[in-house]
């Protein structure tokens, strides 16, 4: 019997897999998803992955998944899971190679009217101050001995050598810098990778667009975002780079040997795990920071020469004000309400998002009164969307949501029988101009190689993970 | 030899992501079957030449091991700057280690860019194994 046909729908956006569907599994697998969603989800590899996900020794309250599921390594992407903090494992898999990717969203006081005449300029010169590093270093100059600074502090680090304002840091998840990041444990390999890639983009779903707010759903919480109608926006999504890939990389392969000492086996190599608590799980998160603050330096970096490129083709300021910035690559030690106690554990987000509700300590004040700012990117040419977390987040899902979209075509599918200028004519006629360092850049991230991002929406919205509070429409695309 | 009716190696399609199987007469010509899929995804090669030689050594506890280990050298070369390979020249390998003679140039970004960043190359998927004295392997990257 196919893992799809035990799927047991428990209402209009919530699917159960019961332990008992697979040999192995520890927990239930939940999926939240519409009927449309589901029939994607099982034509993939993700349910199974899903499974092997609720195999992990220590895992508390079920192996989740976000309706932008699709299969992975190891995990699905839009995986969540929970391991205990002194009994559970912590796995690379359960972060992904890209670690802290994520997305940031800037505001400005221009609207789409201000941007229209001059988008081909602003596009080209974006294009030109923040590259994608497929063919060249970043602009950012970090020294040697800089790095290891930069690896404890992040976003701060950056601002305080100049890369942007003070305010920029703060409006960020963690304050953009976790704390307990050691650059010791990081191998000199990531280091010699990382150390020109501040600043730079990265490509395959890595993008910069420059979108207005085409609209509000929730006024009071746009407000308290600093959102109006018809206002242009940028939205940032990068990663880590060659620096946590490496970081990843070599922790996989240290827990491929460390995996039998501790006595643990598990379905899939990619899912290697040691326990929390061990040492090889201490080095490996401490490292994880360590790359979790590179990401946020990057893309501190991306701003403050985002900000040059409006000032220069605008010539005045342009309130470039930075509303948050969310990781969806992450593990990250949190206290929830598990069977009515508070209990510590590890949350694994792979590409999910933290999505807090309103009076979490960790949220800005700013923003505490209508809960904690979440970006979720549509494909290219579509739409994006602007979300505050729910109190039903923090009681099913480890206050977390979707992260995207969620791919259902293959790139080389993308490719076939379309060829870029056709695909760049029909953004321009949306109204779209776009910019690629390579033309599979453009060709392979289709808006057809994605599901819906409005259907993704509404099962999270309707779940009561996130509520929407604004939609978003492209008017730049900037790619690898 | 490489039979001329398959190829050494093709490009897979997978959801997210992209992966290649590689054939090969020995284990040797496996692996260089597979780094030169690799390459084809990743680097572009056009103005690259074959003017200088960079020795590599690799390990792993079993063949995928080996394998994944092998690509993820190349792929840290080439994001570094410090060798875009024309020709990859398996000379020894064994079950757990590898030795390896690229022929090219230190790499230059500029004239050398990414095809595709890779981050990685990943277990999932992975295959290594041997039918009727041919040599085949299948791997996914992460992109």
């Amino acid at each position: 019997m196919t893992l799809a046909s035990r799927l047991q729908r428990i209402d209009a956006y919530r699917w159960r897999l019961p332990r008992d569907a697979a040999a192995g599994m520890r927990t239930d697998v939940i999926v939240f998803a519409s009927k449309a969603i589901i029939d994607h989800i099982a034509k993939d590899q993700s349910l199974e992955q899903a499974v092997n996900v609720s195999t992990l020794p220590g895992i508390v309250g079920p192996s989740l998944a976000m309706p932008d599921m699709h299969q992975g390594y190891g995990f699905p992407i839009g995986g969540v899971a929970a391991t205990d903090r002194d009994e559970g494992v912590v796995s690379p898999g359960g972060v992904g190679f890209d670690i802290n990717c994520g997305v940031r969203l800037v505001r400005s006081s221009l609207t789409r009217v201000d941007v229209q005449p001059r988008l081909r300029d602003l596009v080209n010169q974006v294009f030109r101050d923040v590259p994608c590093g497929t063919g060249g270093a970043g602009f950012v100059k970090v020294g040697p001995n800089d790095l290891d600074h930069l690896l404890r502090d992040g976003a701060r680090w950056m601002v305080r050598h100049g890369y942007g304002e003070a305010r920029d840091a703060e409006f960020a998840e963690a304050g953009g810098a976790l704390a307990e990041a050691d650059p010791g444990v990081v191998s000199d390999r990531a280091k010699e990778r990382g150390r020109t890639q501040v600043g730079t983009l990265g490509s395959g779903n890595h993008f910069l667009e420059i979108q207005f707010v085409e609209r509000i759903e929730d006024v009071v919480a746009a407000r308290q975002f600093g959102l109006f109608e018809g206002q242009v926006v940028v939205l940032i999504h990068s990663g880590s780079r060659g620096f946590g890939h490496q970081v990843c990389t070599d922790y996989l392969r240290e827990m491929g040997g460390a995996m039998a000492r501790h006595g643990i086996s598990v379905p899939d190599r990619q899912l290697a795990c040691v326990p929390v608590r061990s040492r090889e799980g201490q080095r490996y998160l401490e490292a994880m920071r360590a790359a979790a603050n590179f990401a946020w330096a990057n893309r501190q970096g991306i701003t403050h020469f985002l900000r040059q490129s409006f000032a220069k083709v605008f010539g005045r300021d342009t309130g470039l004000d930075v509303i948050y910035d969310v990781c969806h690559n992450i593990a990250k030690e949190e206290t929830h309400t598990v069977g009515g106690r508070a209990r510590r554990v590890l949350v694994h987000r792979k590409g999910a998002t933290r999505a807090f509700p309103a009076g979490h300590p960790e949220i800005p004040a700013a923003y505490r009164d209508v809960g904690q700012p979440v970006f979720i990117p549509g494909s290219m040419g579509t739409a994006s969307w602007v979300l505050a977390g729910e109190p039903g987040a923090m009681a099913e899902t480890f206050g977390t949501t979707c992260h995207g979209a969620g791919r259902m075509m293959s790139r080389t599918a993308a490719k076939r029988g379309r060829d870029v200028k056709s695909v760049l004519r029909d953004l321009e006629a949306a109204g779209i101009v776009a910019r690629s360092e390579t033309r599979d850049g453009i060709l392979e991230e289709i808006p057809d190689a994605y599901k819906d991002v409005d259907e993704v929406i509404g099962v999270v919205h309707g779940a009561g993970l996130a509520r929407k509070v604004a939609r978003l429409r492209p008017m730049g695309v900037i790619k690898g | 030899m490489t039979n001329a009716a398959q190829p050494s190696f093709e490009i897979l399609e997978h959801t997210a992501d992209v992966g290649f199987r590689a054939r090969g007469a020995s284990v040797a010509e496996l692996f260089e079957h597979a780094a030169e899929a690799f390459l084809s995804i990743a680097a572009e090669r056009r103005h690259a030449e074959a003017r200088a030689t960079f020795d590599v050594t690799v390990d792993g506890d079993d063949l995928p091991a080996l394998l994944v280990n092998f690509l993820e050298e190349l792929l840290y070369l080439f994001d570094t700057g410090r060798f875009v390979p024309v020709r990859v020249q398996v000379e020894e390998v064994t079950g757990s280690s590898l030795r390896a003679r690229l022929s090219g140039e230190p790499r230059d970004p500029a004239r050398h860019p990414w095809r595709l960043i890779v981050k990685a190359a990943t277990y999932h998927g992975l295959e290594v194994g041997e039918h009727e004295g041919r040599w085949h392997a299948r791997v996914f990257l992460d992109v």
